[in-house]
């Protein structure tokens, strides 16, 4: 398999139907078969006729000789052209949250379960129920070397705060939404670019680990033909020397002999990087579908302490998630569930703590 | 009851508390573990080793079992030759059963190196104990390897326990000369008393592990579409969401196993064994392959499904295709016509030697020839490309030729030979093909000699399953017999016209007038000579169509205009040829329908005057028809016409095998031309036998052609591709059209020029029995063993 996806189980048939539905096409549904009345325009860029039958893949090579029957199955032309229409443009959809109920105390435990703490002490002022905004970009991945790897991954933000929320995507499945459709959730540029950076800073990670697999056998790979041409190399210097004591070899044969010898750390150099190339791993990233979420939360404002330094700071306690958000480290921009200040009360992840605060220069 | 109840539910919730804090504990843990891990690879990058090392403990004993940690602790120990670190991290490793048989070689080979004999002996012998479960590669010669670590390290052991035994004493200071105390007994043997000695075998030679870097991974987001789908989103509804994601599941499944190019082929349709080679190329050989399928099953199909299916997986965006210079533009029109892939050639018109432009374009055509001259090597060799192709790559077969060494230099990734004969004389050619695909599959030759080649037979290998076990590992052979192929015979008539005394008259004026045209600027008017030339063997009224353009443009007039004229007058005298009766009789004596293949416009406007003043229903097909059109022409054919005239462009693809007769009004110089006219009728489907007729004027320039190629090798009954073979052999880089041309111009008399044409005649023969002999012994040596 090259995707990430296991063996599709993608009905084909009822893909292809809901596609021309969605599109203003009329359908009538019969036995294994479904008679379309496609819009002229989607009829166009389909290049098919208005009046068209798509037959299941199991009907299909029976009926596929018929004019006008297009059988649903992988590698069909139709099947392609509406795969690649509906995935065409990336989509923007927006969904209001739900609850019956959100929790409004019990956050002492849950900041203390939750959070790394160091030496600060942290003191609930308050909280609030507020609203946030949540981002799941869905970007589409692929990785290139010998053989391609692509698939799909979610990333989901607090547009508000900046985090990058974990886990949050199975528990939205079991959340009351609605979809508005008139109000548009936009995000400004700079948090646009606050996603940008955190695919970048996090994208990579969460690739490599998701494709480690992947990235280890290329890796193995490599080593194992590396390791081969070198032998190769290898014998064919030590069988040219061994050649050069030859008796009977004039000294110009000689010299041509040693120029070549001299000559195969280059060309091994080149077969190497051949393979490197072969082997290596370009992945792209780019988003397809975006989900924007308005939702009700609890708003927990504290006060951070360590010595006799004090900072205030809120913190997001997430109902989809029954958990508290992440914050987001001062200096680099990560998301963490780490409260570590540098001197001056900014909040750091431990990483950027040892490197120094961007802010400040302060270090723990 | 009532309180112990609450009592009870208040120990479980405790419990479960107490359970979840233990598991936030853990998991906090963990995460420090991850810092500390980080830390490590920082300090190790910034070159403080000892911190490096503090953080790595700390990462251990928070992540004991983490194949990445440990894998961090192998690796600062063997930058920093810290042996202990290395084997801790080997035995870790064993402990969480992520010990690969790769490490279990190095461990042995890890602890001779620090000369630790004792435990790698106890490790050599395991690693042979469980030598046959092991997935390494070279087996044969690490199992050699490790036999021989493992005999040195007994004779070490036992020489150092010799040493131990032996007091210091007894050595004396004279029998020492290099300095070193040990001895063996005297006793042993009496050579050896006078000087000291290590152990009779020398160490085995362990070469120096070399440093394999870890392929680069690269990271790409494409900022704009972050800020063109999030700045300024158009709200869409959750089915077209869902739709979305569903079309990109079902994108994902279409992998290697789905040839996703297939769709978007034109004009052909790709036999199963094409389809099952090309997944075969992707998915196990991965890019680097010989593909040599018996002539005729479609090498070039297969190379190219391959690479439209990696430029359609933007696996591939550059790329050179070599070929032998009269296959060049062949190669040109497959790709357009068939995979929609127009790609610059060598045989354009705009193409110029030495320009570095074209060179640098992502995918180009080339003749062998042009990209081997010193003009143009420099900036092909300058540069990387995603994939080579390399047609009829048989003339790579000798490494001590530019054609070797040019391909053998280029920069590749992917890289495909096409050859029906990748054994010519001897295997070496077969040795040098695999080694520019992965130089050292077959080892060095000196070790390919000795181990598959016997001495006497240079073509007839020895241990033949070893060899077969690594060349199925890069080459695909399939036959006919497991394609399926079997089509009816055909049979080829030349039916030679004798021309009337008008047509004479004009052949003759023309014949003057191209001579003294040729003689007063050769080579310059040589396209416009070798035209008229054609096209007299077509009809007058195509020779007029050129005549006429000449004279408007003023090309190669110089001072023949009234000659010219004279020619052009004469043409228009020669209506009701003899041909056109001939063909008429034909087309009446029979009851199958019939294909006329025609080559000039002229011609075809000539001949659809006759056939319809004769009354025959015909269909007409050519390139400048749509689509509709030329669908609607063989429809018209296959349902209530007799006869299809046709040019040779835009009939390919389209099924035309219910027709079992065909007529080559006028014939191509070029062999595979007429080869590509006969595969219109004759290919799978077709369930009659072939009927074929060659028209040509008695002692035309085509009547010498076919004496050629049907009586003399029989070209008409050979398989299709095996002309290319033929043709390949004795032609070099010069057509045969040009050598025809060639003959028909230098000739000073008929006696001349039969002679030339009867040279050109026995090497083609010549050829043709070569080929067969190549062919035979192909056969015996690959057999079927390399098909799918």
């Amino acid at each position: 398999m090259n995707s990430d996806t296991q063996k599709n189980n993608v009905d084909l048939m009822d893909f292809a139907c809901r596609f021309f539905k969605s599109r203003g096409a009329a359908l009538e549904s019969g036995m294994d078969f479904t008679d379309i009345l496609v819009p002229p325009d989607l009829a166009r860029s389909l290049e098919v006729e208005e009046l068209i039958t798509v037959v299941s893949e199991k009907a299909g090579s029976k009926e596929s000789d018929m004019k006008n029957r297009y059988p649903m199955q992988f590698q069909s032309p139709l099947l392609e052209r509406i795969t690649s229409l509906a995935g065409a443009k990336p989509t923007f959809l927006q969904a209001e949250l739900k609850f019956e109920y959100i929790k409004t105390q019990g956050f002492d435990r849950l900041i203390t379960e939750a959070f790394d703490r160091n030496r600060t002490k942290i003191r609930i002022t308050g909280t609030g129920v507020a609203r946030t905004r949540y981002l799941i970009l869905t970007s589409l991945y692929q990785a290139q070397s010998d053989e391609l790897k692509e698939g799909l991954m979610d990333f989901c933000f607090n547009l508000d705060t900046g985090a990058l929320i974990p886990d949050m995507i199975e528990p939205l499945t079991h959340v009351q939404k609605e979809y508005p459709t008139e109000r548009v959730l936009i995000c400004s540029p700079k948090e646009i670019e606050n996603i940008y950076d955190q695919i970048n800073q996090n994208g990579k990670k969460a690739i490599e680990e998701k494709l480690s697999h992947f990235v280890e056998s290329m890796n193995r790979r490599f080593k194992r033909d590396a390791g081969s041409l070198e032998e190769y190399y290898h014998d064919l210097t030590r069988e040219m020397e061994a050649g050069l004591s030859r008796t009977g070899l004039s000294e110009r044969l000689i010299l041509e002999r040693e120029e070549k010898i001299a000559l195969i750390p280059a060309e091994l150099n080149t077969k190497k990087q051949d393979l490197l190339n072969k082997y290596s791993i370009r992945i792209d990233f780019q988003p397809v579908a975006a989900l924007a979420i308005i939702t009700p939360c609890v708003k927990v404002f504290a006060e951070l302490m360590s010595g006799r330094q004090k900072a205030a700071i809120s913190l997001i306690y997430n109902p989809v998630t029954k958990h508290m958000d992440p914050v987001v480290c001062k200096s680099c921009g990560t998301s963490s569930y780490s409260l570590t200040c540098c001197d001056c009360m900014h909040l750091n992840c431990r990483a950027c703590l040892m490197k120094g605060c961007t802010l400040c220069g302060g270090k723990k | 009851m009532a309180a112990s109840g609450t009592d009870r539910k208040k120990q479980k919730r405790k419990a479960k508390q107490k359970q979840v804090k233990a598991e936030r504990t853990k998991q906090i843990e963990k995460e420090k573990g991850w810092d500390y891990y980080d830390e490590a690879h920082y300090f190790f990058d910034a070159g403080n080793t000892d911190k490096a090392v503090k953080a790595m403990q700390k990462a251990l004993k928070a992540l004991p079992n983490e194949a990445d940690v440990i894998h961090l602790l192998g690796y600062i120990g063997s930058r920093t030759s810290n042996l202990a670190m290395e084997l801790d991290a080997i035995e870790r490793l064993e402990k969480i059963g992520q010990l690969t048989d790769d490490i279990q070689i190095d461990r042995v080979i890890l602890l001779l190196s620090h000369s630790k004999y004792e435990e790698c002996l106890m490790r050599a012998k395991q690693v042979l104990q469980n030598f046959p479960t092991l997935d390494i590669k070279n087996k044969r010669k690490t199992l050699a390897r490790i036999k021989e670590i493992k005999d040195y390290s007994e004779r070490m052991m036992a020489y150092e326990h010799r040493k131990k035994k032996i007091p210091k004493e007894t050595i004396p200071s004279d029998q020492n000369p290099v300095g070193k105390k040990d001895i063996l007994p005297k006793t042993l043997k009496p050579e050896v008393v006078s000087k000291p000695k290590q152990p009779s075998l020398t160490p085995p030679v362990i070469r120096p592990v070399p440093e394999i870097p870890r392929i680069p991974l690269t990271f790409h987001t494409d900022k704009p579409s972050f800020f063109k789908v999030l700045s300024t989103p158009e709200p869409a509804g959750t089915e077209q969401y869902e739709l979305l994601l569903a079309s990109h599941d079902i994108r994902f499944t279409e992998s290697f196993e789905n040839l996703i190019c297939l769709s978007s082929l034109t004009l052909i349709q790709s036999f199963w064994y094409q389809e099952e080679t090309a997944k075969k190329v992707l998915k196990q050989y991965r890019g680097r392959a010989l593909l040599s399928d018996e002539v005729g099953l479609g090498k070039t199909i297969e190379a190219l499904i391959i690479l439209s299916e990696y430029i359609k997986r933007g696996m591939v965006k550059t790329g050179l295709i070599l070929t032998p210079s009269p296959l060049v533009s062949q190669w040109k029109e497959e790709m357009i016509s068939k995979f929609n892939l127009d790609v610059p050639s060598t045989d354009d018109p705009k193409f110029r030697s030495g320009e570095e432009a074209f060179w640098n374009q992502p995918f180009v055509i080339s003749s062998i020839n042009q990209a081997k001259s010193a003009k143009n090597m420099e900036y092909i060799t300058a540069r990387e490309y995603d994939i080579i192709i390399v047609d009829e790559a048989h003339h790579l077969k000798n490494r001590t030729t530019q054609n070797w060494k040019l391909v053998n230099v280029l920069k590749k990734r992917f890289i495909l030979l096409l050859t029906a004969t990748p054994v010519e004389n001897n295997l070496m050619e077969l040795y040098n093909l695999i080694t520019l695909l992965k130089p050292g599959q077959l080892e060095t030759a000196t070790a390919f000699k000795e181990k598959f080649m016997k001495r006497g037979d240079p073509t007839d290998p020895q241990n033949r399953s070893v060899l077969r076990g690594l060349l199925s590992q890069v080459m695909i052979r399939n036959t006919r017999s497991l394609a399926g192929i079997h089509i009816p015979p055909r049979f080829a008539r030349t039916i030679r016209i004798e021309p009337t005394k008008a047509e004479t008259q004009f052949y003759e004026r023309l014949q003057t007038l191209i001579l003294s045209l040729n003689e007063q600027k050769q080579g310059k008017a040589r396209m416009a000579i070798k035209n008229l030339l054609a096209q007299a063997g077509s009809s007058p009224k195509a020779v007029e169509h050129t005549l006429t353009a000449m004279l408007e443009k003023q090309d190669y007039i110089f001072d023949h205009e009234q000659e010219i004229r004279a020619v052009k007058n004469l043409c228009r005298t020669t209506l009701d040829t003899p041909k056109n009766m001939t063909l008429l009789k034909l087309i009446q004596a029979t009851r199958d329908k019939i294909i006329v293949f025609v080559k000039y416009r002229g011609t075809v406007e000539h001949l659809v005057e006759f056939l319809e003043w004769n009354h025959i229903s015909f269909s007409l097909f050519h390139g400048s028809l749509t689509n509709l059109e030329k669908d609607a022409a063989i429809d018209a054919f296959k349902n209530h016409t007799k006869v299809l005239v046709t040019t040779e462009i835009g009939g390919e693809g389209r099924n035309m095998q219910f027709c079992s007769q065909m007529v080559n009004y006028d014939l191509p110089w070029n062999p595979m031309k007429i080869e590509q006219r006969i595969g219109r009728i004759h290919r799978i489907g077709q369930e009659k036998e072939v009927q074929i007729y060659n028209f040509c004027a008695a002692g035309s320039i085509e009547d010498y052609i076919l004496d050629i190629l049907d009586r003399k090798i029989n070209m008409f009954e050979m398989v299709i591709g095996e002309i290319d073979m033929i043709l390949g052999r004795i032609s070099g880089e010069k057509e045969f059209s040009d050598m025809v041309c060639d003959i028909w111009l230098n000739s000073k008399t008929n006696e001349e020029r039969d002679a030339s044409f009867a040279g050109l005649g026995m090497k083609l023969k010549r050829a043709k029995a070569g080929y067969e002999k190549t062919r035979e012994l192909d056969g015996k040596l690959f057999g079927d063993t390399y098909e799918l």
